[in-house]
């Protein structure tokens, strides 16, 4: 069995003028997902894990509200009603669990789907952070649709790394929602490093003095079609939201780059900020930024800078004179680029094949 | 010249389709340091541009030579790897990458060599001594949000690192305070050896009353127009450039 994908993606909380084409993005053509079991062990270090938390593998038994419409509402309902793994994950108060739990996603000819359903809940003051890697074979065309749904309750932390470094063939479309309780923080990393298409949604309630920071990296090569949307709800007083995208994109690869701070009635003294950086390397590619800012309360502080590099022959030159060829000194441009990104995801090994990963590209392999 | 150090004959370049440098001659021997002096739009960034090979400066007749090597076909990087360093009149500022790891690798390019980031770091830091740079620049972004005499420094800080054979500076002297001239004179006069050559391109005197020249030669519209000693810089002092140039525009 298998459904088939062609509602739009992506599409903004207000539309803005239809001729920028921005409001969403319409798949250049219908996408079948096939509905079958994901056959591989996901969860590198449940023992480690397993006695400080409730888990099971495998999606939710029941459903739980939905924030927004995440990717689409059709595809959000897929995860919903024919999830084939995920994790459900329980943080018992004050517990602090400081291993990362690492969770991998191979896509392949057997597995050549995953659609994903995760729901974590962090009770009062309990830590806990996820790794999601996603990864596939070459020439494999697959598809991965995930949602994952989180519950930070008062005081807790959640930390969540999103990495996607899929094959050329691969489709990947991923949903986050985070209700964000009184005082608790969400932190999510986000690399978006592979894919013909990679469409992700993250749509976040902040409650009183919650507070939300996204760090999102993205590298578009060929002919790569990247539409990243982050949705921030300020409705408590003095919730706060930092979202740094960067990003760098070659060839013919096109990008969209939407984020919106909805500060609703009441919640005074809130504040939010996005900052995205992109660096063009070729004249070639698309880069399309939309900020939006909904002010339903005066008391607020929003703030939106988007800016972009062009890595010109001038620059080029200069590096190659002190003996960089061109791809060392692409290489350490791109890097300089992502650095703070990378910086911040918990694990040595995951930097060192994002760096590779993106190594290998600019050298074309 | 005792001996074929770097030579450039007849060398014509065009940029964008125009002709800079038209026909131009110059011979410097290890051990020596030339000093070129010239107009605006005489073309002497030109000439340190096309010696490192910049793509947009299209070499269209002629041929330097390097050790005997000939560079006209190399990339930028592979004459740095021969020993040639340009000062830039206007450096680049690479935002995101520390002038300590920038250096570091530079110089392991460049080598082939590894080196651990302490032994470099000591090396880094007895550089930037010299040139009266305060440490924190070494974890500072190459350039980025430098004054303008800041990156002068960078420059010659770069050159004293990576130790090449042959240093072009072009108009490293601009825009400098007196204290900052020295400071920069100090750095190219602690380069200099018999196994190295500079070459120094300027508008002001004010530099060669610390780095005593060999050679003097006036770059006029894409041509050597005149060479000789250190008298010469007395005499352009005195009558400037237009003499020369209206006599080159004669012939
Ligand atoms: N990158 C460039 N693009 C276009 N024109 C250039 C470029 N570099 C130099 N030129 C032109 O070439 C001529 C010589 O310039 P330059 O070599 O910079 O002179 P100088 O350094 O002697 O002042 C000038 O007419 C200048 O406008
Ligand atoms: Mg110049």
């Amino acid at each position: 069995m298998s459904v088939v994908i062609n509602q739009p993606v992506n599409t903004l909380p207000v539309l803005t003028y239809r001729w920028l084409k921005l409001n969403e993005l319409k798949l250049s053509e219908p996408i079948g997902i096939p509905i079958k079991p994901y056959s591989k062990q996901f969860v590198a270090n449940l023992d480690a894990v397993k006695q400080m938390i409730e888990i099971d593998t495998g999606p939710p038994a029941a459903e739980i509200q939905v924030l927004g419409a995440g990717v689409s509402s059709q595809l959000t309902r897929l995860s919903q009603t024919s999830a084939n793994t995920g994790i459900q994950i329980i943080v018992p108060p004050n517990t602090v669990v400081e291993q990362p739990l690492e969770i991998a996603y191979r896509l392949d000819a057997d597995d050549c789907s995953v659609i994903d359903n995760n729901l974590i809940i962090a009770e009062a003051d309990s830590q806990i952070t996820l790794i999601f890697d996603y990864s596939s074979a070459p020439d494999a065309a697959v598809v991965h649709n995930g949602l994952t749904q989180i519950v930070a309750k008062s005081g807790s932390v959640v930390n969540i790394v999103k990495i996607q470094r899929m094959q050329d063939q691969a489709v990947h479309f991923d949903a986050v929602m985070a209700e964000i309780e009184p005082h608790a923080r969400v932190n999510l990393i986000q690399a978006e490093l592979g894919g013909k298409l990679a469409v992700t949604n993250y749509v976040t309630n902040l409650h009183q003095a919650a507070d939300t920071k996204i760090n999102s990296l993205y590298f578009g090569d060929q002919d790569r079609v990247i539409d990243v949307s982050y949705l921030m709800n300020h409705i408590g007083r003095h919730s706060t939201s930092q979202l740094t995208a960067r990003g760098v994109l070659k060839d013919r690869a096109r990008k969209a780059f939407k984020g919106t701070l909805d500060f609703k009635k009441g919640a005074s003294r809130a504040e939010g900020s996005e900052h995205e950086y992109v660096l063009l390397l070729d004249p070639t590619v698309k880069s399309d930024s939309v900020p939006l800012l909904l002010c339903g309360e005066e008391d607020v502080k929003g703030e939106h800078a988007a800016s972009c590099g062009k890595f010109d022959p001038d620059q080029l030159f200069y590096l190659m004179s002190r003996g960089f060829d061109k791809i060392q000194a692409t290489k350490l441009i791109v890097e300089a680029v992502f650095s703070p990104v990378i910086g911040e995801i918990p694990n040595d090994k995951l930097q060192t094949v994002i760096s590779e990963v993106i190594q290998r590209r600019l050298a074309g392999e | 010249m005792a001996e074929r150090f770097l030579v450039i004959k007849d060398l014509h370049v065009n940029v964008e389709d125009s002709p800079i440098l038209k026909g131009l001659n110059l011979e410097v021997g290890r051990g020596e340091v030339h000093v070129i002096m010239g107009p605006n739009g005489a073309g002497k960034s030109t000439l340190a541009n096309v010696l490192l090979g910049h793509p947009k400066y299209e070499v269209t007749a002629g041929t330097i030579e390097f050790e005997g090597k000939l560079l006209n076909d190399l990339k930028p990087d592979e004459r740095a790897k021969l020993g040639l360093f340009l000062s830039f009149q206007y450096p680049e500022e690479i935002p995101g990458v520390t002038m300590e790891n920038f250096l570091r690798m530079a110089k392991i390019a460049q080598t082939g060599e590894s080196i651990s980031i302490t032994k470099f770091n000591r090396i880094l830091r007895e550089k930037m001594d010299l040139l009266a740079m305060k440490p924190e620049y070494a974890s500072r972004y190459v350039n980025d949000g430098f004054s303008g005499g800041e990156k002068k420094k960078s420059e010659i800080l770069q050159m004293l690192v990576l130790e090449p054979k042959l240093a072009v500076l072009d108009e490293t002297d601009s825009g400098l305070d007196v204290d900052a001239v020295r400071v920069v004179a100090q750095g190219v006069k602690q380069y200099r050896s018999s196994e190295n050559a500079i070459v120094i391109i300027t508008h002001h005197s004010r530099i060669l009353e610390y780095i005593q020249p060999d050679y003097v030669h006036f770059l006029i519209d894409g041509r050597i127009a005149k060479s000789g000693g250190p008298e010469l810089i007395a005499e352009i002092e005195q009558s400037g450039f237009a003499a020369l140039q209206s006599q080159s525009g004669r012939a």
